[in-house]
């Protein structure tokens, strides 16, 4: 889904329909829409071609993979999107008094 | 909000109830730009008793709550007693309510039907805005977005 979310991304950003990148790109509104769907992933050189078609670029570089939030998320997930909130709330107040105690 | 107020919530607390591990000190919100609809937020935020957001004014300073003024800035930054409130009509990147409503999940919190804007959206901002706070908030978002989209496919 990493190039569904970034071809869509790049479009609703620049403003246009599907149609209109179609006409743009050459290809029918029919094959963006499975790309930006997830049903056909296409090469990393169409995905760069997409985005440029879009008015943008996309800059890549390497970096260390991190993963410590990975815990956490997965822990939020497991709960109502009502306490992720309200647990939030609760760590932003314990930062609060820390930083009022500095 | 109350007053049925046609609004999406964007932002940290968007990202948070979809599973975003940080945190956020207000909320932001992205208003219809109808006209009813703008009397209808004029109308809740009185009843907020909402001021704009002035460093070095701690309480926040008074202003005119009316419609017409509202609905002609692009961005408010408020004050009310329960907190922080950001209204942002054309967030960075989208063109504004109808544009982030596509997409937005409708979640029930504190027992409300809200929409929230989804994570590819609120990323969309983000990656648009050209502010250092906003930019630094992409790692995280992405990989809760990842992990999102790996649990879907699991449950599919």
């Amino acid at each position: 889904m990493f190039s569904a979310d970034l071809i869509r991304r790049a479009r609703l950003r620049a403003g246009l329909t599907q149609a209109e990148l179609g006409l743009r790109f050459g290809r029918p509104p029919s094959q963006i829409a499975r790309w930006e769907r997830g049903e056909v992933s296409p090469s990393f050189e169409t995905v760069l071609s997409v985005i440029r078609a879009c008015g943008f670029d996309l800059t890549l570089g390497l970096a260390d993979r991190d993963e410590s939030y990975v815990p956490y998320i997965e822990r939020l997930l497991d709960l109502t999107p009502t306490e992720r909130i309200e647990d939030a709330l609760e760590r932003e107040a314990v930062f609060g008094e820390i930083r009022g105690a500095a | 909000m109350g007053q049925d107020v046609e609004f999406v919530v964007i932002g940290a607390v968007a990202a948070i109830a979809q599973g975003y591990p940080l945190n956020t000190q207000d909320l932001d919100i992205t208003p219809s730009r109808d006209p009813r609809n703008i009397e209808r937020l004029a109308t809740a935020l009185k009843r907020l008793e909402a001021r704009l957001r002035v460093s070095g004014e701690p309480d926040g300073v008074a202003f005119p709550i009316e419609a017409e003024f509202l609905g002609k800035v692009d961005s408010w930054t408020l004050s009310t007693p329960r907190g922080d409130i950001d209204l942002l009509f054309v967030p960075a990147g989208t063109t504004g309510y109808e544009d982030v409503k596509r997409s937005a999940l409708r979640m029930r919190l504190w027992g409300h039907e809200v929409l929230v804007a989804h994570l590819t959206d609120i990323i969309r901002m983000k990656e648009a805005s050209t502010r250092p706070k906003d930019l630094a908030q992409l790692p995280a978002l992405r990989q809760t977005l990842e992990i999102v989209r790996e649990r879907e496919r699991r449950q599919s």
